[in-house]
């Protein structure tokens, strides 16, 4: 393959196109079996990249020592570490201080950290459902890219009739729906895709106390936002420019609905 | 030390230890480096919180980082130099984490096969040229968008780019030639 062009399938995979070189990407592809079969190694590399890449077990004293040196310390003991499930971990704990950060007192050379009512367990919620179905066979319960069979498939099974929103112009193919059970309550969850990357869009009650807002953890963006009375929640390991792109696409379309 | 930059530190960069220890393990290749390496680059980053502009913090503690994983490079490289230690550190790193990991009775079959694919991973990445290594974990692992990698590595977009296709075709390669 000349290198231009592979060059831009690479970027193609990152979604780092524009949208018309996505475009003229995708009509290469549609009629290019091999240029397809390149695109599919490519993505198939990432993920088990990003597996492999990020299953370094970080050392249990490292954060403990760095404090010490520093001469600060923390009040709230971070959860005993294991070194196989780190990513959750890790993550788990980092938000943990994302959403203390309201409830952080300075002290005399002491950063106190406390914790913050009840937030931080629905986004950990959110965040290990998004998880678990990267880990599963299938990351939703019904394949599809068809808004009209995605929204109907949730009738009846949850309380939450979200409007299944198409965003495959934009670069953001609808890949179907699940339900994942957050605060104990099963909700309807929008899967996308991007490149060969997930996006899992939480559709909560709006009362769901949650803060709107962005956070990064361990290569993992997630953007909450209100919307016509639903609280939605955006998690991917896509670029967080490219989340945040998402997240505009999705609301701009859903304004237009109904 | 102010309670400004306690507070700036704890929110800006102790949530990013694991992301930028993990980057120094694979640039360097050594996990005792890597912890030395994320011990400074924190103390280096304590000291400029009093007057860090707050913008990307994630990008710009990962350039410390990077350029602290280079500076311990080329450390390393006139070191082996002067004592004329002729092992390659991609052997080196084959013998500290390669073959210890030995078949157990117990293990299911597929597990097995994961673990190994996992190690095989992990050597040709090991393997790799730093300046391809280093665009590939900012992208596969951090999951940056090209102009950050570009920042981060202070090199150009286009740069970024034909290094991240190199990496990823020297890979396929690699993983093909050692089936």
């Amino acid at each position: 393959m000349d290198s231009d062009l592979d060059l831009l399938l690479n970027a193609y995979c990152d979604g780092e196109l524009s949208p018309a070189e996505t475009l003229a990407m995708e009509l290469r592809l549609a009629e290019d079996p091999g240029l397809r079969a390149e695109a599919e190694r490519i993505r198939s590399l990432s993920r088990s990249l990003h597996s492999t890449l990020a299953d370094v077990p970080v050392p249990d004293g490292l954060r403990a020592d760095i404090l010490h040196d520093l001469g600060l310390q923390e009040t709230t003991a971070p959860p005993t570490p294991t070194p196989r499930r780190s990513l959750l971990r890790s993550f788990a704990f980092g938000s943990a201080l994302m959403s203390l950060l309201g409830g952080m007192v300075l002290g005399g050379g002491t950063v106190y950290l406390t914790m913050r009512e009840s937030s931080e367990p629905i986004a950990m919620d959110i965040y290990s459902a998004h998880a678990r179905a990267l880990l599963a066979p299938q990351p939703f319960d019904i394949a599809s890219s068809e808004r009209h069979t995605v929204k109907p498939w949730f009738n009846g099974k949850v309380m939450i009739a979200p409007d299944v929103i198409d965003l495959s112009a934009q670069g953001f193919p609808l890949a179907g729906g699940r339900i994942d059970v957050i605060d104990g309550k099963a909700v309807p969850v929008l899967v996308y895709r991007h490149g060969g990357h997930l996006i899992s869009v939480t559709v909560l009650p709006m009362e769901t106390r949650l803060k709107e807002g962005s956070e990064t953890h361990e290569g993992f963006t997630i953007k909450r936002w209100r919307q016509k009375d639903l609280l939605y929640v955006a998690i991917s390991d896509i670029a967080a420019a490219d989340l945040q792109k998402f997240a505009e696409k999705f609301r701009a379309a859903e304004q237009q609905e109904r | 030390m102010s309670a400004f930059a306690k507070e700036r530190f704890s929110r800006l960069v102790l949530p990013r230890l694991d992301e930028a220890y993990r980057l120094a393990r694979w640039l360097t290749g050594s996990a005792a480096d890597a912890e030395d390496i994320v011990q400074e680059a924190s103390l280096r980053a304590y000291r400029a919180m009093e007057t860090f502009v707050e913008e990307n913090a994630r990008a710009w503690f990962l350039t410390i980082v990077r350029n602290l994983c280079y500076s311990w490079l080329q450390k390393r490289k006139a070191e082996r130099l002067a004592i004329k230690e002729d092992k390659d550190p991609a052997d080196e790193q084959v013998m500290e984490t390669g073959g210890v990991h030995t078949h157990t009775p117990d293990t299911p079959e597929s597990l097995l096969i994961a673990k190994q694919e996992t190690m095989r991973l992990t050597r040709v990445i090991d393997a790799l040229p730093v300046d391809l290594k280093e665009i590939l974990v900012l992208r596969e692992y951090h999951a940056l968008a090209y102009r950050d990698i570009a920042a981060i590595s202070g090199v150009p977009l286009g740069t970024v780019m034909s290094r991240l296709a190199r990496a990823r075709q020297r890979l396929m390669q690699l993983l093909e030639d050692s089936h």
